[in-house]
């Protein structure tokens, strides 16, 4: 861009900024050698300055939106109580806040007052959170429900019919043995028994044990070996045994867990001559345990019966299957 | 989130929900439904969300649902009243403790939330702001406003005894 007369004024602002290429500045001065004129009107122009002035308004503070007012709140000394609880107080407000609270004592309490305000969290737990739990279903877990129901199921069925079988009357009731393969069996001496008396009296129901690998008639020969000359092997009619009696059973009486019961349900010929001759009294314990037992047995199911550390009179019996884990603490007889 | 941490998410977070709810609605069995209906929520979602915000996620379900439930009901005038009476009528079993908290169910809902969210669950201005849909100086300004209620109430009360 040329220099004239018109656009002169531009260059010469530039120039008295110190803002000019000295290109520029070569023009601006032949410019002005030119033009005398204007020469004369820039002369002196340098050394006019302003200079900044350093004088500060004293009253910024009352200017300024108070922290509280802007809250709601009803004075400062409330904003920095909150303020001091809530960790949102600066350096500069919590000196404010000493400064007030040795100027004013009530300041002191409202602060404590202020702490009072916090809220504790009460012990409250939340009643059904299994409930709220999920299981992935992939194929293990599937197998382990399935199992673990069928486990259970089978436990509860056979908790039921073998406790479900107490006869309270201290006369005999059988039990069915439907997880044999032959219906209950006891050892009596003398006469054969009456089955429909319902007072079989001499007939020893010992813990004997079926033969395994066996069909009906082989086991039952085995058995019938294995008991001395002058006992003879007695079999409840299966029909009998099964619906008959039970049918005569009536509800269980928790209370009376040392009445005379039942014959067990499992055969053990070499516990046969042992039992012989005497009358085995089971509790309700024992029902349980040897229910429980043999559901496990049936259904592949883990089981362990151990003696309690603390009481020689108490016994423990864990059921695990891959989904549940049954565990109880018993009192025997 | 996986199963694994969903179901850590029950174990860790269902009791500060189920007293958050409990505060809230001041019914248990409201409450529970609430604490069910915000992890179902949860695990409709659980493949979306990530276990670090579901803290977060299930409170924002669970405030949501408790003022739903607020408002259907109509339980806050109905509590508040209720409260009134139960106030005056304890003054003279004078407890902080109890004060407190009839005090606090006096307080509108959003400054009653603000405050149990900071004291009971410790979150930040900005957390309770993401729960709540509100900005940070706003919550700020309710739990402000929520203490100086708070305080003002037991002043009178100490003033009274």
């Amino acid at each position: 861009m040329k220099i004239n007369r018109n656009n002169y004024e531009i260059f010469l602002v530039d120039y008295l900024d110190g803002k000019l290429t000295p290109e520029k500045e070569a023009m601006l001065m032949v410019f002005l050698h030119e033009n005398p004129d204007i020469a004369d009107e820039v002369d002196g122009l340098q050394e006019f300055r302003l200079t900044a002035s350093y004088e500060t308004y004293q009253n910024k503070k009352a200017l300024k939106h108070k922290n509280f007012e802007e809250m709601g709140l009803p004075s400062e000394s409330d904003y920095l109580c909150i303020g001091e609880l809530e960790g949102d107080l600066n350096e500069e407000e919590l000196s404010q806040l000493e400064l007030l609270t040795k100027q004013n004592s009530s300041v002191e309490k409202e602060r404590e007052i202020y702490r009072k305000t916090l809220l504790v969290p009460e012990n409250i737990s939340y009643p059904s959170k299994f409930g709220l739990k999920r299981v992935a279903l992939n194929t293990r877990n599937i197998i382990r429900i399935v199992s673990g129901v069928a486990a259970s199921i089978a436990i509860l069925v056979a908790s039921v019919h073998f406790i479900g079988s107490y006869d309270d009357s201290g006369n005999l009731a059988q039990i069915s043995n439907k997880l044999g393969t032959v219906q209950p069996v006891g050892i009596f001496k003398g006469d054969d028994p009456n089955i429909n008396s319902n007072k079989i009296s001499n007939v020893d129901f010992g813990k004997v044990e079926l033969p395994k690998g066996l069909g009906n008639v082989t086991a039952k020969r085995a058995i019938e070996k294995s008991v001395p000359r002058n006992e003879k092997v007695f079999y409840l009619p299966k029909q009998q045994a099964m619906f008959e009696k039970i049918a005569e059973v009536r509800p269980v009486k928790l209370a009376l867990p040392t009445q005379k019961i039942i014959n067990e349900p499992t055969y053990n010929s070499s516990l046969i001559n042992k039992t012989s001759g005497s009358t085995k009294e089971y509790t309700l314990s024992d029902l349980a345990e040897i229910g429980l037992k043999k559901v496990a047995k049936a259904a592949g199911v883990d089981y362990e019966v151990t003696n309690d550390s603390k009481s020689t009179n108490k016994r423990k019996i864990v059921i695990e299957s891959r989904l549940i884990a049954f565990s109880t603490t018993y009192r025997k007889k | 989130m996986t199963v694994g941490e969903f179901n850590k998410c029950v174990d860790l977070y269902s009791d500060g929900i189920y007293r958050f709810a409990l505060k809230l609605l001041k019914s248990a069995e409201l409450a529970q439904d609430n604490v069910q209906d915000s992890f179902e929520r949860l695990w409709v979602r659980h493949s979306d969300v990530d276990f670090g915000k579901a803290k977060s996620y299930l409170f924002t379900t669970s405030y949501n649902a408790s003022i739903d439930t607020i408002r259907k009901e109509k339980r806050k005038t109905e509590s508040a009243t209720l409260i009134n009476n139960e106030t005056s009528g304890t003054i003279a079993n004078f407890d902080v403790k109890q004060i407190i908290d009839k005090a606090v169910d006096l307080l509108p809902e959003v400054q009653k939330t603000v405050l149990m969210l900071r004291d009971y669950e410790g979150y930040s201005y900005d957390e309770i702001g993401e729960i709540t849909g509100l900005s940070e100086s706003q919550v700020k300004v309710y739990i402000y406003r929520a203490r100086l209620f708070l305080k003002e109430k037991l002043v009178s009360i100490d003033n009274l005894v």
